[in-house]
Order: C-alpha cells, then sequence, then structure tokens
C-alpha cells in the first residue's frame, strides 16, 4: 500500500472483511461513493471503508440496504403521517369503473384540481376499456 | 419505519427491462427428465451493465451445463470452486471484459451474474439439468418453477442470502415464457394435463409433444400431471463416461405394502393466514380444509389452528371427528382468511406442537411457504417428534422450503395449484399417507454378481405406493454384466419382520451426455456434503469439491465461470452500472388479480409505457409510498400487528379498508367497559363479572348472539367451546348463547365499585327487565355445568374443558 488512504477494492474488502462482491454491490448501488480513477486504478478512501463498515454493522443489525442508504444519506427518520383530528370530516368520491373496482379520491389529500380528476376519470375509464375488450373469450 | 426488510415489491413502470424472456424444451424418458432453459438478455441502457438475475429451478434438479451465446459467438465455460470462480469473476470485471457465473444460493436458488454486458448488446444462456421424477400413487407431477414470490422476513440474516442475490417483485414487470415438452414410453400413453396452462398435445408417433396454447409468462409455476400410470419398480444401469470402469445405477423403488389396515389419524391442522395468501390461495386452502374435514372419522383427531404474525388456535386440545365437532369446525374455516400479517411460521409451530394430545400427532400445514427463515422452522419441527405433512398452495410456492420442511421430519408435501381439478386427488394421496403405516429400517439388496463402490443412504421411512428412488456406483468392466434384481427389503411399521417392498430388474440404457452418472454424482456430493456439515469434518471439504468439479456439477461448492476476453477498444472503462432483473408477480399472489379469470381468457394486451409517455405520470411508488405503519388501525382489526408487517398487510388490503369500513363498525364511545378479544387458547377471558357488567351496559339488542360473538366480547375459548360442545350439542346456536347470557345474568354479579354499582341499579331501574324468550331445560343444563362458579373465576370443569375430555 502505497498510500495508507488510498485502497483498491481487494484491499478495502479485506479491511471491512467483506466479499469483493458485496462491496461492489453497495458501490453500484450508492451505498458507497464511488471510487477514483477507472477500471483497475480505482482507489478507495477513509470515507469509503467508513460507509462499509457502517452498512456492515446495520446489516448485521437486520436493517434493510434501502433504509441503510437513507441513514447514510442523513435523512431523518420519516415524520409520521398527520394523525386526522377527531371529527375532521373528510369526503371520499368513488369512481366506480365497473363491478369490484372502485377508485377511492379524495382531491384535497391528493392535491388535485377539478380539471386534473376529470382527466383522471376519463384516463382510468379508457384504460379500463382498452385492457377489457383486448381479452374478452373468442 | 421498516427497519426489517420485509416482502419487497415495487411498480417502477418506466425502466426498461433486460430480460427478454425464456424459453424451455423438455424430454422426458423413463423417470428422468432433461430440461433446457433458454434465458435471452439485452442491455437496454447506454451505459455497460451487470446484470444479475436469482432464478428458481425444481427441488432436486441437477444443473448440467450452461450454453453461452454473446452477440451470435457460441462461448465455452467450466465449473470450478466457489472461491476460484469468484476471483476470477471479479477479475474479468475490473479489467473491462465479460463475464458469466452461475451460482447456487443457500435458499436452492440460482444466480446468474453477466458481468460487462455493453449497450445494446444481446446475450442468450442456456441453463441445462436434469430431474428425476417422483412416481407417487401413479402419478407424475412435473413443476417448473418460474419466478420466486415475496417472501416474509429479512434474506440477508435470515434467508443466508448475499446483497446481490437477493430479489425484488415489480408488478408491473413481464417476461414473455414458452415450453415445449416431449414425452417418451409409457409417458406418452398416459392422462396428461396441465393445472397451471392451457396447452395444446401433439401425438407424433410413440411420442407425445405438450405446447404452451396460449401466451405465457414468467408469473405461475409450469405443471403437468401424468396420470394413471403403474406404480411400477424400474432401474437401469448406464457407463459412466467420466470414470473408467464406472457404471452408474439408478432404481426407482415404488413401494407396495400390500393390504395394510387403515389408521385413525391425529392431526394438528395449521393454516397460513398471511398477506401473501390473499385471493385465490386462501380460497383453495377453504376448499382444502373443508375436504380435510370431511373425511375424518369418529376415531380420528383433529385441532384447528391459524397463523400470520400471531396464532390463533380454533380449540385447546384435539377433537374426536364427531359431526358436532366437523360441524362447528366447518363453520370455522367458512370464516377464515388471510388477515394475520407476516409469516411468523416457526413460533407457529412451537404453538402447535403445544397443543396437548395423547401419543402421536402430525402436523397438517398449508401454505405457500413464502418465508425466508425456513431452516429455523425445519429446526422446531425436527425437535418436537411431529410429522409435518404439508399442503403447498399458490401460482407458485417455494417448494424446496417445503419439501425440505416435510423430508425432514418424515412428512410429505404435495402441491395443489389454483384449480378444482387439482385439488381432490392431492387431499386423497396426502390423508392416504398419514392413514396408512410406513416401512421402515430399510435396505436395498443388490444382484450378486454387481460390485458396489457407493449406494446412496435410503431414507429412514417409506410411504405405500411413493417413489423411493436410490442412485449407486458400480464396479464393472463390462456394462453388460451388470444385470440382475434390485430389492429393497423393509419392516412395516406394525410388524417387525423384514419384507421385500419393490423388486426390479435392472436395464442397460446407453447415453451420450453422461446424465444418469452425473445425476448419481450429485447425489453422492450431496451426502459427503451433508455429513460434513453434520460432523464438521472440514477435510472433507476437497473431497466432495473434487467431485463435483470433475463432474461438471454447480453445487454450494462451485460455480460456473465464463471468462470472455474483450479486445482493448471494446474494454468497459467504468465499473457496470447494476441491473437485477425484477422478479414477476406471481399470478394471483395475495389476491392481486384471479388465476380463475386469466385462464379463460387469451391475453392482456396491454403497456403500461404507452400510456404514460405523454403525461407526467410516473408507476413508481417509491417516492410518494403512503406510511400505511402509522395510519390508524380500524378497530375491526382484532389481531397485534407490528409496523414491520404493515407493508405486507397494505398489499393485501391494498390500503383501501381504512377508509371504506361502513361508520357502524368504526372505533366509537360507548358508555359500558370493553374487552378485546384474546386469543391466547388458555387465557380465561373475561370473569363472569365482566361479562355481566358488559351486558348491563348495553342494550339487549347489542347482545352477542353467536359463540363467536361471545369470543369477540372477550369470553375464553374454554367457554365458549364448553357451551358449544357439551352444553348446547346439538342446539341451535343463538338460543344457547340466549339462554348463557340468561344464566349468567341471573348469578347478578358485578366488578364494579359502590359508584358503578349504583348507577347500574338505577340503570336497571329505570329500563326494563332485560329478558329474552330462552328454553328452560337449556338454562337449566348450563346452570348445572356452571356450578362452584364465582364473581370473578369460571368453574375449573369449565376452564379445563377440553383437557378433561382427552385425557
Amino acid at each position: 500500500m502505497s498510500n495508507p488512504d488510498q485502497h483498491t477494492l481487494n484491499e478495502l474488502c479485506v479491511l471491512a472483511d467483506l466479499p469483493v462482491r458485496t462491496v461492489r454491490y453497495y458501490v453500484q448501488n450508492g451505498l458507497v461513493d464511488k471510487p477514483q480513477g477507472e477500471t483497475r486504478a480505482a482507489r478507495y478512501g477513509a470515507r469509503q471503508l467508513e460507509q462499509v463498515l457502517l452498512i456492515k454493522k446495520w446489516t448485521a443489525a437486520g436493517v434493510s440496504l434501502d433504509r441503510i442508504r437513507e441513514l447514510l444519506q442523513g435523512e431523518e427518520a420519516p415524520v409520521p403521517a398527520r394523525v386526522r383530528k377527531a371529527g375532521s370530516v373528510e369526503v371520499w368520491s368513488h369512481l366506480h369503473v365497473s363491478d369490484g373496482l372502485e377508485v377511492a379520491i379524495e382531491p384535497g389529500r391528493a392535491q388535485l384540481s377539478p380539471e386534473q380528476v376529470r382527466a383522471f376519470t376519463r384516463g382510468v375509464m379508457a384504460l379500463y376499456a382498452s385492457i377489457t375488450d383486448a381479452t374478452t373469450p373468442e | 419505519m421498516n427497519a426489517l426488510r420485509q416482502a419487497e415489491i415495487f411498480c417502477d413502470g418506466d425502466k426498461n427491462l433486460m430480460l427478454l424472456g425464456v424459453k424451455a424444451n423438455g424430454a422426458i424418458k423413463g423417470r428422468l427428465l432433461a430440461m433446457s432453459l433458454q434465458q435471452r438478455f439485452r442491455n437496454a441502457s447506454e451505459t455497460n451493465t451487470e446484470i444479475t438475475y436469482t432464478f428458481p429451478l425444481p427441488f432436486g434438479a441437477v444443473l448440467m451445463g450452461v450454453d453461452v451465446e454473446l452477440n451470435g459467438k457460441q462461448l465455452k465455460g467450466e465449473v470450478t470452486a466457489r472461491s476460484t470462480a469468484r476471483a476470477r469473476y471479479e477479475e474479468a470485471i475490473s479489467e473491462g471484459n465479460s463475464s458469466i457465473m452461475l451460482e447456487r444460493n443457500a435458499d436452492h436458488s440460482y444466480t446468474l451474474e453477466l458481468g460487462n454486458l455493453m449497450a445494446r448488446e444481446e446475450c442468450s444462456i442456456t441453463v441445462r439439468y436434469a430431474q428425476v421424477l417422483q412416481l407417487d400413487h401413479g402419478q407424475i407431477r412435473l413443476m417448473l418453477p418460474t419466478t420466486i414470490a415475496p417472501r416474509y422476513g429479512n434474506p440477508i440474516t435470515q434467508g443466508g442470502l448475499q446483497p446481490h442475490q437477493t430479489t425484488v417483485t415489480d408488478i408491473t414487470a413481464e417476461y414473455p415464457f414458452d415450453i415445449s415438452l416431449t414425452l417418451y414410453g409409457d409417458l406418452a400413453k398416459a392422462n396428461v394435463a396441465s393445472p397451471s396452462h392451457k396447452t395444446g398435445y401433439h401425438p407424433n408417433g410413440d411420442e407425445l409433444v405438450v405446447r404452451l396454447a396460449q401466451r405465457g409468462s414468467l408469473d405461475r409455476d409450469f405443471v403437468l400431471t401424468v396420470s394413471d400410470l403403474q406404480n411400477q419398480s424400474s432401474a437401469i444401469s448406464c457407463l459412466d463416461a467420466s470414470v473408467k470402469g464406472q457404471t452408474a445405477l439408478l432404481a426407482n423403488f415404488s413401494p407396495n405394502f400390500g393390504d395394510s389396515s387403515a389408521k385413525p389419524v391425529s392431526a394438528k391442522i395449521l393454516v397460513d393466514c398471511s398477506g401473501s395468501m390473499g385471493g385465490d390461495s386462501i380460497a383453495a386452502a377453504r376448499n382444502a380444509l373443508h375436504r380435510i374435514v370431511a373425511s375424518l372419522e369418529p376415531a380420528d383427531k383433529f385441532s384447528l389452528s391459524r397463523f400470520g404474525s400471531t396464532v390463533e388456535h380454533r380449540s385447546r386440545g384435539m377433537w374426536g371427528g364427531t359431526a358436532q365437532a366437523k360441524t362447528s369446525a366447518k363453520r370455522w374455516i367458512d370464516s377464515v382468511d388471510a388477515n394475520l400479517g407476516g409469516t411468523e411460521m416457526a413460533g407457529a409451530l412451537t404453538s402447535t406442537i403445544a397443543i396437548s394430545h395423547g401419543g402421536q400427532s402430525d402436523i397438517l400445514l398449508i401454505t405457500d411457504g413464502e418465508i425466508q427463515g425456513i431452516d429455523e422452522v425445519i429446526n422446531v419441527a425436527k425437535q418436537s417428534g411431529h410429522r409435518v405433512f404439508v399442503v403447498a398452495i399458490g401460482a407458485s410456492p417455494a417448494e424446496a422450503h417445503l419439501r425440505r420442511l416435510a423430508a425432514a421430519t418424515g412428512g410429505a408435501c404435495d402441491f395443489v395449484a389454483n384449480s378444482e381439478e387439482d385439488l381432490e386427488p392431492t387431499m386423497i394421496r396426502m390423508f392416504s399417507r398419514m392413514r396408512t403405516s410406513r416401512a421402515s429400517n430399510m435396505r436395498v439388496e443388490w444382484p450378486e454378481s454387481i460390485d458396489v463402490k457407493w449406494s446412496q443412504k435410503i431414507p429412514g421411512f417409506a410411504f405405500a405406493n411413493d417413489a423411493l428412488n436410490v442412485c449407486a456406483f458400480i464396479q464393472s468392466q463390462d456394462i453388460e454384466a451388470t444385470t440382475g434384481v434390485v430389492r429393497l427389503w423393509g419392516c412395516l411399521d406394525d410388524s417387525g419382520s423384514e419384507v421385500i417392498l419393490a423388486e426390479a430388474e435392472v436395464v442397460v440404457v446407453e447415453s451420450t451426455v453422461n446424465t444418469l452418472a452425473r445425476v448419481a454424482a450429485y447425489a453422492q456430493y450431496a451426502e459427503t456434503s451433508q455429513s460434513r456439515k453434520l460432523q464438521g469434518i472440514s477435510g472433507e471439504l476437497s473431497k466432495s469439491q473434487e467431485l463435483a468439479v470433475q463432474y461438471q456439477l454447480v453445487t454450494d461448492e462451485t460455480n460456473f465461470i465464463l471468462v470472455h476476453e474483450r479486445d482493448a477498444s471494446e474494454k468497459a472503462l467504468e465499473m457496470p452500472d447494476a441491473h437485477k432483473v425484477p422478479q414477476m408477480m406471481p399470478a394471483g399472489w395475495g389476491g392481486t388479480g384471479s388465476v380463475q379469470y386469466s385462464r379463460r381468457q387469451d391475453s392482456v394486451k396491454f403497456s403500461i409505457q404507452e400510456c404514460v409517455t405523454d403525461s407526467s405520470v410516473r408507476f413508481s411508488n417509491k417516492a410518494a409510498a403512503p406510511d400505511y405503519g402509522s395510519m390508524a388501525t380500524p378497530s375491526v382489526w382484532r389481531t397485534n400487528r407490528t409496523s414491520a408487517a404493515a407493508k405486507v398487510d397494505a398489499l393485501s388490503s391494498g390500503g383501501m379498508d381504512d377508509f371504506q369500513i361502513p361508520a357502524f363498525l368504526r372505533k366509537q364511545a360507548d358508555d359500558g367497559p370493553s374487552y378485546a378479544r384474546r386469543n391466547a387458547p388458555d387465557d380465561a377471558g373475561i370473569t363472569p363479572a365482566e361479562f355481566s357488567d358488559w351486558l348491563n351496559a348495553h342494550a339487549a339488542s347489542k347482545w352477542p348472539m353467536s359463540f363467536n360473538a361471545l369470543r369477540d366480547l372477550g369470553l375464553g375459548l374454554a367457554i365458549c367451546e364448553w357451551l358449544e360442545l357439551e352444553a348446547g350439542q346439538g342446539r341451535d346456536e343463538a338460543a344457547v348463547v340466549r339462554a348463557f347470557i340468561a344464566v349468567v345474568l341471573g348469578f347478578k354479579y358485578s366488578s364494579g365499585n359502590g359508584i358503578r354499582k349504583a348507577v347500574q341499579t338505577i340503570k336497571g331501574a329505570i329500563q326494563p327487565e332485560k329478558q329474552s324468550a330462552v328454553a328452560p331445560e337449556l338454562t337449566a343444563a348450563i346452570r348445572v355445568g356452571l356450578q362452584g362458579v364465582q364473581a370473578f373465576k369460571w368453574p375449573d370443569a369449565v376452564l379445563n374443558f377440553p383437557a378433561v375430555q382427552i385425557a
């Protein structure tokens, strides 16, 4: 190792005690920062080692990779959806597409204008018509 | 917070799919299937890509080889030790070359890695495998799994998978699938049907070719049943092309026990009611249950339980198969739904095993097996001494998991596709296995002229008419000398003497691809590596690995590897982008559409891409995934689900239930006490005083009218069962409940303090007497049964009701 802070992929894996395939998977999926340099000349630094070790620890604890990605990117725990106040009134429109098929819309929460709801409705009806036309038995 | 990764499903309609389709081509001769699966890939992106595709193969399939065609050029690879293959693969990727590796995963699926496929390049991979088919009760059931359903649990910590081997399911993904099968010999003349697909049958001389009659896709297992075959034993031998002077031998025994009497069964029935069983699967499970219960006889014993995130037992002990108990069971079955969230199978088994039973009991498990942590389940079942019989349900059940579970406990596993015609024979087979005696202490007698070098260990038991396959290697210079009769000896359960169970004449066959020898070598490998695991011998590692390399078998210790060196100008300069081939959603999974309908239609022609190109709509729920976990749980859900399972719940309900619940069912303030239903079988439930309080606080119109309603109120299971099966035996349900209420009210208990008592006295004074017509003799019977009742305790005789009856 010429520079103690610069590692090849193999060295990084030895330091973290993880298979090469696993670490490469983390890099490919954006969990670990991309290295400096191309293919064989690629070098990983202290930052990447730290990321790999953190992922290793969290994975062992059963945390999903999607969640780890969020944590690494410094995301806060998601704010829980606002609890609807007791006594508040919500009106849901039920668009009846066919027997057994309904679309429930609350335009206020979906943040849709009446024009958009109309377009949505037309689209849904057209889509339903097109897939059922193609599948009617001969 | 989804800290634990549960079944992961996404919907990513705008993503280019890189798997173009799968084509299967197979031939069945005798009991051997040779299949080739052609998978075609295309890099649809603008950058060099590494495609990983995790796919299932049938349980017991032996991978014979992989043929690769890259940009129209045939390439050759080999099987080497796993670590060597991995190093060569990584080396090739880092140098910008192309490489293809095939690895066997811990859950018996396979992962194909196809590294550095350049933009717009195409690659075709043909995986060839062989399989010894099982002839059970005159039927061969050929299954080709096509997709891996979302599984409950953590794939890395519980499933033992590496991150790149895990699967994701995309609800919009669609890959075409086609299959053509040729049947030879007696199979071509048998009764051939496919419960999974519409198929066409084309006789060709003495052969029968089976092809799909409609467009298929990789969303359900292909199943072909060949029935009305004779339960006949057979044996074949073939020269081994890998080792000189060695011959491989395969004996397919079909044990016959003569007329053994049917024994009463003692079955603890456990039904999977997790979200993934929704729709078609739970309907099939209900049908299966009805058939099971209908076939029970008075001497049989059974219990009913269902599980998901939690487990609910219908009874604390085992019931006899009386008409009364069966009627009650039928009512329970009708109410069974896939609404228990996750799939905590190990916990459910432990709890079911603990149900008291006299002597030997079996567990009959009805499930789709979609879990990651199967090893834990197998350990629990093995230690209990219960045999586990599995009825696997769904368009794509986890075959390897369930077969391992059944085999490890001495039970059996059978499959039901989501169709009616498939169910009846399966249930008949299952019960005949449970009722008849098994053979044990078996041994194979080889012909005297044969010098056996190695022979496969025989399982500890066998069922009548269920195939038992034994492989062997024999030393011989002359293939013709390997003839003679092989016999299977064993003892039946009820007798100590050894009898011949099956025998077959060895027939010499010829093969150009050395299939038989490699199938036998795989069996030998599996045995060696298994004994190594059990004994922890490290020295044996090289021995089993050597064997796998010698016969070019892809195993737990060996991978297929191919490296294609590119010209300097063609080499990739960067680490490839990763593309994991998403799995198709199994047909009807968790209630997403119904397979019953797709069998009636030709095909759905519809593309998400076409519909959304001119708008800003994106079918990606990653950004806008609603947080179902924190939504208010409506009061009609009674189970304690964790937020981790909420994703699964959200799928089964589509997130719609929350606002679809009619106003009268929503949680509302009421003036009386409220108790929750308690599902633990040992829970005594609410006391007589608490029950009286509730009755007094509510109008008579709201009083329970059925045993189920009593349970919902919080009354203990034992009391309800006593009421149903003892006190009110054979009487009208509503009348029994009315009489019971009248008796309890007659005791005039109350748990309240002085003020509440006073309030109730006042209420009682201003309200008319709450009494409705009850049958006097019923009331008398119940009162006698409740002798010794106290305000805070039901009598012991009632609390221990089923246990007392069994003892």
